[in-house]
């Protein structure tokens, strides 16, 4: 019975997060892309990545119900054997023809794809250099790879450059990894910055636009698009299930050995493909993402706004409004005590507590869609300050 | 050795502050109660103040301040 011991520690961590433990909201009821019935009540949804409100998208669900109804509920197999229908090939094709790029790589779930194109990238004797506040998926795909994994400061390109030079004749061995928007801080990548330094040192750059494609660019192609790199950045990777609503990731490249990556990604051949249905909404709403750049502009808006609220009642903001902020509070029991005051007071943040918090901090985090409205935004500033008094 | 041991103890005091008894065989997760995180931030101080890189599986089995000196002093060469 010795390895069921350590679940002693998890129950014991668990209760301690009290009568309302954040990792077991339910939501009974979803009532639009903005607000849901939890515990009872009409509850603003301010921390869901819902970032253009497309899981309510008619056209999308519209997609989904034609295609469950004529291809069914799964695929049942891997894309590498019966897995592999019209509609994942068309995806990829227009993914790649969406960031102009010769191929795309469509996985189950972005974590699956972060770890997929890690994995098939690199190996032993190879070397991952994330930064310091990459998501867990991230070290995940690194330790998968079996390469040497080491980290830099987290958006400091001069560390990078420093720390490259450290790895000697490794460098041009070495994949770089970065997100382009962080998903717990809302702070951008200079990623300019990084790609040259990168590309100095002969070693590659793989940019996780998760929380960006379709938020941020011009044309909603994330990070990389407004930091006018897309000509030179070698891989991007990113998830169908924020900014697109759906379930899924992908990865898109200049560079044309993508196109085999699906021979040396275990993650890629060893999974069940995405649903028909599923790639149906996917594809709908990457074409309305594409026709609709006004709903990128509203975002930028409300973010404008959350930053502009958040000034207001004297907290810390980042220099370019995206839509996510976090808000730090003195400990762990503060933290939870103003989530559990805001989500009685009918409105859902995340909560993010250490060791898995960037600086170990105690923090609340909140996320704002198109969706929303100013008067959303005006409410969510509202009860955060009453919360925080 | 001691003088690696030494500098990281200097190193680990901005991250932490070290009880008296503290020393070269203290367990850094156990005795200073450090979160993955923060022995991540202490590495990375470590890599600058010595100039060097530190793979994360040469940390595997290190768990004091003298095992991680070891390393140091392997990677340059000095041990």
């Amino acid at each position: 019975m010795a390895l069921l011991d350590k679940f002693t520690d998890v129950a014991r961590t668990r209760d301690g997060l009290g009568v309302t433990d954040p990792t077991r909201v339910v939501v009974d009821r979803l009532l639009s892309a903005t607000r849901a019935m939890i515990n009872g009540r009409e509850t603003l949804l301010a921390g869901t990545n819902n970032y253009l409100g497309m899981t309510m998208e008619p056209a999308s669900i519209a997609a989904g119900q034609t295609a469950l109804a004529a291809a069914g509920t799964g695929t049942t197999g891997s894309r590498m054997a019966n897995g592999t229908h019209a509609t994942h090939r068309a995806l990829e094709a227009e993914l790649a023809d969406f960031y102009g790029y010769p191929h795309a790589m469509v996985f189950t779930t972005g974590y699956g794809a972060n770890l997929g194109v890690m994995s098939a990238l690199t190996g032993p004797g190879d070397a991952v250099m994330l930064d310091a506040h990459a998501h867990a998926s991230l070290h995940d795909g690194a330790r998968l790879s079996k390469a040497d994994i080491y980290s830099f400061r987290h958006n400091d390109a001069d560390n990078l450059n420093q720390r490259l030079r450290r790895l000697g004749e490794q460098a041009s061995r070495t994949l770089v990894v970065v997100e382009g928007l962080y998903s717990v801080t809302g702070d951008l990548a200079p990623l300019a910055a990084i790609n040259e330094v990168t590309a100095a040192h002969g070693a590659l750059l793989l940019v996780d636009e998760a929380h960006s494609i379709g938020v941020l660019g011009a044309g909603g192609r994330g990070v990389v698009e407004s930091a006018d790199i897309l000509d030179t950045v070698d891989f991007i990777v990113g998830t169908f299930s924020k900014a697109l609503g759906t379930t899924g990731g992908f990865c898109v490249s200049r560079h044309a050995e993508l196109a085999l990556f699906p021979y040396c990604s275990r993650p890629y051949m060893f999974t069940a493909s995405p649903s028909p249905a599923t790639v149906a909404s996917t594809r709908a709403a990457l074409k309305i993402m594409r026709e609709r750049p006004e709903q990128r502009r509203h975002l930028q808006d409300l973010c404008h706004r959350l930053n502009a609220g958040l000034k207001q009642l004297g907290l810390p903001v980042n220099d370019v409004p995206t839509p996510v902020a976090c808000v730090e509070l003195p400990d762990r029991e503060r933290a939870l005590s103003a989530w559990r005051t805001l989500l009685a007071d009918g409105v859902y943040v995340n909560i993010m507590l250490p060791p898995a918090t960037p600086g170990n901090a105690s923090l609340l985090r909140l996320s704002i869609g198109a969706a929303h409205t100013h008067a959303d935004v005006d409410e969510l500033i509202q009860k955060l300050a009453f919360v925080l008094d | 050795m001691k003088d690696t041991e030494q500098q990281l103890k200097e190193l680990l005091e901005h991250i932490t502050p070290t009880p008296p008894d503290f020393d070269g065989n203290s367990d850094l997760i156990e005795d200073l109660a450090l979160e993955s995180i923060q022995v991540m931030e202490f590495v990375m101080e470590a890599e600058d103040h010595f100039d060097i890189a530190i793979a994360q599986d040469k940390l595997a089995d290190v768990r004091t301040l003298s095992q991680l000196a070891a390393v140091i002093e392997d990677l340059r060469g000095t041990a």
